[in-house]
């Protein structure tokens, strides 16, 4: 699997040796911070902390770890601290760190400077003509004929791609488009699409997708070409998100597709036969209608603590059922005392249909499993801010109206044992 | 046949070293074609100024007669700027491209974006209020008119 910029930097000083035996803490409680964290921990690292300017944002836990004050926490200076910043801040924070006597390279690491400041200099204007031209290039390849539609899925998250799936073949038929390919930046993406039975997906790499999109951009008047995407790269758009209750459905459908209240998506009809399903649940040794399976990933959100994922799985053991834990690859182990279930997305629908229940923490999977019946549990983050809401209020199944029957939970690290109750009472 | 000189030419931008634009300075293009949007950017002004803590402001626009427009309306004292259509579309081309500064805000989405924020007016109690405040201004929340 590549890794990121920040995780190539990351792995770069893990490699010199220059974390070792040192407390980490990051700089910024942000997504930066979170994939550092994650990164870190892959690699039997453990960062302490997360430091942060904003009082806002003390006291709030995000991936189990307290956010403090820099200056409570880092200060006075002691040789044994490392802080990692990626963050378009970068300047701002070393100077602070070095005012309390760290030194940027020795204790102090930019892992990413997340540039956001952008100019007009040759350099800058220069790489994005490049991009330009590179994107003139793939869509060239990539079109017959003018006639063909070309849609591009910048995001590669699985929720997104399922929810674009949910509003395409009405746009589609909307616009009388006869041709068109998918463009999307990873396999992932084309398996959901494929849920649908979607044709003629594309997968290219991400950065001949970000050239896509400069170009589609820069000729849309010229070329048939649409983003989808309710606010790639676009700060506008990203303000609106949660505002006034404006939910991720809402604003993919109307934004978008534009399409109105009345259309209700159309959820995939899961052609996939009996007997494959059957094979699944009898390979797996899993009782369909006893089995509960514990989806504790997401790419979008924080990790809610391992320990209340144990809990769950114990308590509802103890009740009787088999529990699993959905896992799609090794950086996903399985929670203690269940088993590593791997569900192909083809039988993903199919095998939700059969199975008591689902307790996941938000992630794509959750609008997988919008219309299934089985019963749902759905933890979200609690303290952290996504656009002019929270994440529950803008991922929230019930409220985008993809079901009406899920519990949801706001994870509240102060109140572990009636989160824990809420979900087990479910069973 | 596809030209990129066709597409954008970074000599047909406006001057903005000739305004002495500078970092505590932000540049507003005002060029809605529905005039509600360019009303209530000109209204909530003040508030955006003092949100952001800055100097000057520059309203450009290549819309006829407009100047009046914005002398009447502003809610604060601002530094008006005409331009012609091929700057106000080179602009936008470039704001498509990439955002190139944070000092440039363009109020409106047909010319500058593939996704139209104004479609969202309506949904819920969403209004044109909102979407300049919210996002286009970039404000927490929509000032009073009178602010």
């Amino acid at each position: 699997m590549s890794l990121n910029e920040i995780e190539v930097e990351v792995k770069k000083l893990i490699d010199a040796g220059v974390l070792n035996g040192k407390t980490i803490y990051t700089f910024g409680a942000n997504r930066s911070s979170i994939n550092m964290i994650r990164f870190l921990r892959q690699n039997n690292i453990f960062p302490k902390g997360i430091i942060d300017n904003s009082e806002k944002k003390h006291g709030q836990i995000i991936e189990g770890l307290e956010v403090t004050a820099p200056k409570n926490t880092v200060c006075p200076y002691d040789e044994d601290k490392v802080i990692l910043i990626a963050s378009e801040y970068h300047k701002e924070m070393c100077s602070q760190l070095e005012g309390f006597g760290y030194k940027k390279d020795k204790q102090v690491f930019v892992t990413s400077v997340i540039r956001k400041f952008y100019d007009l200099s040759d350099n800058t204007y220069g790489e994005y003509i490049n991009k330009l031209r590179r994107g003139f290039e793939i869509y060239s390849k990539l079109t017959l004929d003018e006639k063909t539609m070309v849609f591009i899925c910048p995001y590669p998250g699985t929720g997104d791609i399922f929810l674009i799936g949910l509003y395409l073949q009405k746009y589609i038929e909307d616009n009388d488009i006869s041709d068109y390919i998918i463009v999307v930046k990873n396999n992932t993406c084309k398996r959901v699409f494929d849920i649908f039975e979607y044709q003629n997906i594309v997968i290219i790499a991400d950065e001949e997708v970000e050239s896509l999109v400069c170009f589609s951009r820069i000729m849309k008047d010229t070329v048939r070409c649409k983003v989808l995407n309710e606010s790639y790269m676009r700060i506008m758009h990203r303000r609106l998100r949660g505002y006034k209750s404006l939910d991720f459905n809402t604003m993919l459908r109307v934004a978008v597709f534009e399409q109105d209240d009345e259309y209700i998506p159309k959820f995939p009809e899961d052609n996939v036969s009996d007997e494959e399903v059957d094979k699944f649940f009898e390979n797996n040794n899993l009782i369909a209608e006893n089995t509960v399976i514990l989806s504790p990933y997401a790419k979008s959100v924080e990790n809610v603590p391992d320990f209340m994922w144990e809990s769950i799985a114990g308590d509802l053991i103890e009740k009787g059922y088999i529990v699993c834990t959905n896992s799609a690859n090794d950086k996903e182990p399985a929670i203690k005392g269940t088993a590593a279930l791997f569900i192909p997305f083809k039988i993903l629908r199919p095998v939700l249909k059969r199975v008591y229940g689902l307790i996941a923490l938000r992630s794509g999977l959750c609008d997988i499993a919008g219309d299934i019946q089985c019963k749902k549990v759905v933890f979200y983050p609690k303290g952290t801010v996504f656009g002019a809401s929270t994440p529950f209020q803008y991922f929230s199944l019930n409220l985008m109206n993809l079901c009406d029957d899920a519990v949801e939970i706001e994870y509240d690290d102060q109140q572990r044992e009636s989160m824990i109750e809420m979900a087990c009472n479910v069973f | 046949v596809f030209s990129f000189t066709d597409v954008f030419d970074k000599n047909t931008l406006i001057d903005f070293d000739k305004y002495s634009v500078t970092k505590k300075d932000t540049v507003i293009f005002l060029i809605n074609e529905n005039q509600e949007y360019n009303y209530y950017t000109l209204k909530y002004l003040k508030a955006f100024k003092q949100y952001n803590k800055l100097n000057n402001i520059f309203i450009v626009s290549d819309i006829e007669g407009i100047e009046t427009h914005v002398k009447e309306n502003a809610s604060t004292d601002v530094t008006f700027i005409s331009c012609n259509e091929e700057q106000k579309l080179g602009i936008c081309r470039l704001y498509r491209l990439y955002k190139f500064t944070r000092q440039v805000i363009i109020n409106e989405f047909e010319n500058t974006s593939d996704v139209s924020a104004d479609r969202l007016v309506g949904v819920g109690d969403i209004t044109v209020k909102d979407i300049v405040a919210i996002a286009i201004l970039g404000l927490p929340e929509v000032p009073m008119e009178s602010e």
